[in-house]
This record gives C-alpha cells, structure tokens and sequence, in this order.
C-alpha cells in the first residue's frame, strides 16, 4: 500500500501528518520533497543517492528508529543529480520489501509533485482552513485526478473543532471524508524533536487523533 | 489524407525547418526528416511529445493541423521532410498521442516509465536552475552534500561493500588542513606586528575564492569538516554490518 500526502500549498502540515500516520500506519515514511526536505535526515545514503542512481532504494531506508524512514537530502546539488522519474521504481521497491508506503510530497503543482501521486494507491491531502490553502488543495486534488489518483482523506489540519458547514463544505469540494486536528502544541513539539507525537506524548490527545486517522484511511484503502 | 507543407530557414549554419500537416479526417501520421541529425524542440531538457531521432509522430485533426518546427545542422534539401505513414484514427481514446497536450488523463493507460516522462514533460522539472548550485570549495567535498556515490555503494550491491574513496578523503583532509594553516596564518596576519611574517605563508598556501571573507572559509571548512566526521561513521556503520554479516548467519529486515 503506498499512500502519497500531498497538499498543493507549503506548510500546511503535510510532513508532520505523513510522519505521525507512517508511524500509526507501521509504514516507511519516504520524504520525497526534494528541495525542501522536512523530515529527520539521516546518514549514509538518502533519496537523492537512490534517484541518481548511487544507491538501492531499499537500502536506503533507516529502519533503527520509532519510524522506518528513506531522508532526502538536503543539497541542492542532490537535487540536481536526481532523476526524479527514478520516484516511481524507488517507491515500487520500497513497498515491496516493507508493504507500507507513506510518501511526503512536496509542495506546488510540478513533477515532484506529481510524480508522489503518480506511484501511490491513494493520495492524502492536508490543508488549512484558510483561502490561500484550500485553493492549494483544489489544485493539487485536480492534478491527482488528471493523474489518476483516487482520494482517500483530506485532513483540515489546525482548525477548530466545532462540526459546522466549513467541514462539509470542504469534504463536498474535495470529494473525501474530512478529519480535523486541531492545533496541538505535543505535536508541534513533538515535530520539533523529530520525533511522533505518540512517542512523545503518547496519551496525548494529538497522539489519538493519529491513531483514529490511520484507522479510518486503513479502512478507506482496504 | 494528410498532406505536408514546409519552409525552410538558413539563417546562419543552421536548417531551420517549419512542416505543417493538415488532413480532412483523424489521422495518426509519421515524418521522417530529409535532413539529419535532427534536432528537435525540447520541453524540460528532454525531446518534446511525438518527437524521435529521425522525425516526429502524432495526430493530426481536421480541426488542429499539425505545426511542428526543428533544426538541423545539414544543408537545405526540398522536401525537408516525408509523410512515412498516415493511418486513420477511429476512436478517441489515443492516450499516447494526446495525453500530456490535452492535460486530462495524463498518464492513464501508460506504464510507469513512459508516465513519470509524459508527467515531467507535462508539469515541468522542479529543479533548481544550474547557477543556483553552490560550487564546491577546492577539492573538498559541497558542504551539505548527500553522501556520495561510493559511501552508497553501486545500486543492488550488497549493504556490506566497503566504500572505495578512502585515498579521496585523504587528499581532502590534507587540502582541509593547508586551508585552515592558511586561515590562521591569515588571521595572526590580522594582528599588527605579525603581518610580515604570515602574509607569504597566507599567500602560498592558501587562495581563497574570490569574494569570501575569512569568516565565511571558516564556516564553509566547518561544515566540509561535520560532514567528512560524518562519512567516517557511515564507513564504521557499514564495517560493524560486515564484521555482524560474516560473523554470523544473515540477519532479516
């Protein structure tokens, strides 16, 4: 299973959620914003060696922390080198040897950002109830239409929790199921550490809120 | 059937070549250029859609005639270009001729390879310009690099390869270590007394790249530094997995 949280707009949320979910979900964070990195780095090789070609993709992923993570580097000379059709074949290798894929995408409407949704199952999209977000998120859910990507959830992501008309209204625009997380400063703590939340802070509520949302997107994708 | 027009452009030692298609029904056409090697229009550093080392293929419509351009270094000859094969287009469905212009199934029906190229033609690289590359220092390694190739070794190695550029990272430690004489000798140049005694040293041992002040060398060897101590722990990692794998049975994932 490889699903690919994306989110059109930068600094929405979508690498603390691709972070906590790959967690809850048991599954390999991959980090495949390759100019602007977000995830904890690593040593040895990362996934700007495995699109040029330098190492095996499988290889690559850390599997030693509470995560099993494949870093980007954060060069911009990495990102040059790196062929960024190579993604697809990595991310392939990497699900078939851990059968779960979480892929960070980055932000914007090119290749890069594509090509996450290209080789996922589903598509994951983060966003913030502010204007400039949500039109992000419409963008990016009409690129992973024009690619073919079924949605599987959207994440209102630091937003109130009251039920209300913007909810639905979000969930009918962007044709998924909605979750909300609310602000949660565990969570951006537990980010700052490089760290999930649920090791963390395990009984926090942030913590639980994961643990539902990877349930509800295990069940939308099963 | 579809029926060519061209012109032709010699401005200076290149052909410049214009074909326009047009047909009275949906046709799928081949063009072979008269004039070799061609060089085609390129999109994002790779040939554009329908373009292939001797000519073009692609659809055609009453509606939308075809106008392609290209160049080529060869002389002149009429007619640059020939209709190879023209074949009627029954159904709509032509994801391979269409699917990246038309921008709406992208990259249905394609296997991954041709889709991920389809897609980085149809919404651009994303990469960062070529002088927005820092340039390395000297001979030591970019700062903030990745690993490099052989810390990673070849794909589908196995995870216990030693890497091979240990001589490489020596001769960076030395270059390393003759900036940094350089730097200090540069900086007792910095105290008034001294200036006589290190200004030649400064001068032989060290040229710094135009415009850096020593301030920022420093930071830079700094960084070079953090970054070998860490291809030196990677080069320990990968010797405990060897001395672990030939020790004892192999370990799973």
């Amino acid at each position: 299973m490889i699903l690919t949280v994306t989110g059109g707009k930068g600094g929405v949320g979508k690498s603390t959620v691709a972070y906590n979910l790959a967690t809850e979900l048991d599954a390999v964070a991959v980090d495949a914003d390759l100019g602007m990195a977000d995830l904890p780095p690593g040593r040895g090789p990362d996934l700007h060696d495995v699109l040029a070609g330098r190492a095996d993709p499988v290889e690559a992923v850390r599997d030693s922390g509470p995560v099993a993570i494949l870093p980007c580097g954060r060069s911009l000379a990495g990102v040059r080198a790196a062929d960024p059709t190579a993604l697809v074949e990595s991310v392939e290798a990497v699900a078939a040897e851990y059968g779960r894929v979480v892929v960070d995408a980055p932000a914007g409407m090119h290749c890069d950002a594509g090509l996450p949704l290209l080789v996922a199952d589903a598509c994951l999209i983060v966003t913030r109830p502010t204007r400039p977000a949500l039109a992000g998120a419409v963008r990016t859910r009409e690129l992973a239409r024009a690619i073919d990507t079924p949605l599987a959830h959207v994440v209102l992501n630091r937003a109130d929790e009251s039920p209300g008309q913007r909810t639905d209204r979000v969930a009918a625009t962007l044709g998924a199921p909605v979750s909300v997380l609310p602000d949660s400063s565990t969570l951006a703590r537990a980010q700052r550490a490089g760290q999930p939340v649920s090791v963390v802070a395990p009984d926090s509520p942030a913590s639980e809120r994961f643990a539902r949302l990877a349930d509800t997107v295990e069940r939308a994708l099963t | 059937m579809a029926s060519l027009d061209w012109q032709l452009h010699r401005p200076a030692e290149v052909t410049l070549v214009e074909l326009r298609v047009t047909s009275d029904c949906r046709e799928r056409v081949a063009l072979r250029s008269n004039l070799e090697p061609v060089w085609p229009p390129r999109r994002q550093g790779r040939p554009a859609n329908g373009w292939q080392e001797t000519g073009f293929e692609g659809v055609v419509t009453p509606a939308e005639p075809l106008v392609l351009g290209y160049a080529s270094p060869a002389e002149p000859v009429d007619p640059p270009a020939e209709l190879t094969d023209c074949e009627p287009v029954v159904t709509d469905a032509d994801p391979a001729g269409d699917a990246a212009a038309s921008g709406d199934t992208l990259v249905e029906k394609l296997d991954d390879d041709t889709a991920g190229r389809a897609l980085v033609r149809a919404l651009g690289a994303g990469k960062p310009p070529r002088g927005a590359v820092p340039k390395p220092l000297g001979h030591a390694v970019t700062a903030g690099d990745g690993p490099p190739a052989e810390s990673a070794g070849e794909r589908g190695d196995s995870p216990g390869r030693i890497p091979s550029d240990a001589p490489e990272d020596d001769s960076t430690l030395a270059d390393i270590g003759r900036q940094r004489d350089g730097a200090e000798a540069r900086s007792r140049a910095d105290c008034p007394g001294e200036l006589g005694e290190a200004a030649p040293t400064a001068g032989d041992h060290d040229r710094p790249v135009e415009g850096r002040t020593l301030a920022d060398q420093l930071a830079a060897d700094r960084l070079t530094l953090l970054e070998l101590a860490d291809r030196y722990e990677d080069i320990l990692t990968v010797l405990d997995r060897t001395d672990e794998a030939t020790a004892g049975p192999e370990r799973g994932r």
